[in-house]
């Protein structure tokens, strides 16, 4: 049997470069546009609550501190070193007192009265495993070193 | 003048694509890899009263005619929830628990607003179901909610 030989290749083959560089493009745009920044104060390892009607707010807080708790109840603070907020609340004391006065310097630069507590939002991303004993221990040394505004924050149901 | 003319007779100019796609990967593989699916957080906005030493709780006097709603939960063991009870009746469920909020502030938004709901909870209890039952209690518009203070 004779195999026909159909067009021999001819000398200069050139691959159709348009359709792959089009795609590429598309696919670099979308994680272009995907891409954010933000959010670098999130911890991974903590697994929200699931709340539905926790909405997410449309304006920022002002100069918000985070505060994430792991599941054993313990804070992840500013330096990243994990505190027991039962056993070692003088650590958390000290890292919001310096918080607190620094936010209250701000307010005074800007002329805001800061005694009925300071403007700062502490944005509490605690695991839903966490014993709440230890999320109002938090709060409360909070509290007492002058904030007043929380935000408890939690994922919207899948 | 005279413009000369280079590379005439030459009627393929081909493009050199070579480093254009190199770079181009190159950005794709980047973006790839810095890709991640954010949830979408929401979040509780709670306003503590700045706490005075030796100083009760403020309270205030033209409030006191609404009927406080008490939310007590119960722990088990190892932090699970194992009970909901609302003032003396047991509650079995967070739905059931935002019925029963909702049988009692009614469809009134004013009324849902000006009552307060107190949440008792033992410290050992699951922080999760603390907030489902804030979340029982947003879904009914109850705005005023109080934590007792821990060692519960």
């Amino acid at each position: 049997m004779k195999l026909r030989k159909a067009n021999p290749v001819s000398e200069d083959a050139a691959l159709d470069m348009t359709p792959m560089i089009d795609m590429t493009f598309q696919l670099i745009a979308f994680f272009m546009f995907t891409l954010n920044f933000s959010n670098d104060l999130l911890d991974e390892r903590v697994v929200l609550p699931v709340a539905d009607s926790a909405s997410p707010t449309t304006q920022a807080p002002q100069s918000p501190i985070y505060i994430n708790m792991s599941r054993e109840g313990l804070v992840y603070m500013l330096g990243g070193q994990a505190a027991d907020p039962v056993a070692d609340a003088a650590t958390i004391r000290r890292q919001l007192a310096v918080e607190a006065q620094m936010a209250k310097v701000n307010m005074k630069v800007a002329g805001v009265d800061a005694t009925s507590g300071v403007w700062t939002t502490v944005v509490i991303r605690a695991d839903e495993r966490a014993p709440y004993g230890s999320v109002q221990r938090v709060i409360q040394i909070a509290q007492q070193t002058g904030f007043t505004k929380f935000w408890l924050r939690a994922t919207k149901a899948n | 003048m005279k413009i000369r003319k280079t590379g005439a007779g030459e009627s393929k100019v081909s493009l050199e694509m070579t480093p254009m796609i190199d770079v181009v990967f190159q950005l794709l593989i980047f973006f790839m890899f810095t890709f991640k699916i954010v949830t979408v957080e929401g979040e509780f906005a709670i306003t503590m009263p700045a706490a005075e030493q030796g100083s009760a709780a403020p309270t205030s006097e033209n409030i006191t005619a609404l009927p406080d709603i008490q939310v007590q939960l119960l722990a088990g063991e190892n932090g699970d929830l194992a009970g909901i009870q609302v003032g003396d009746t047991n509650v079995k469920s967070m739905d059931e628990l935002a019925a029963t909020l909702k049988a009692i502030v009614g469809d009134d938004p004013q009324m849902a607003g000006d009552v307060e709901m107190k949440i008792i909870a033992p410290d050992n209890l699951k922080y999760g179901n603390v907030v489902a039952t804030i979340n029982a209690a947003a879904r009914v518009k109850i705005q005023k909610i109080k934590f007792t203070p821990p060692g519960g």
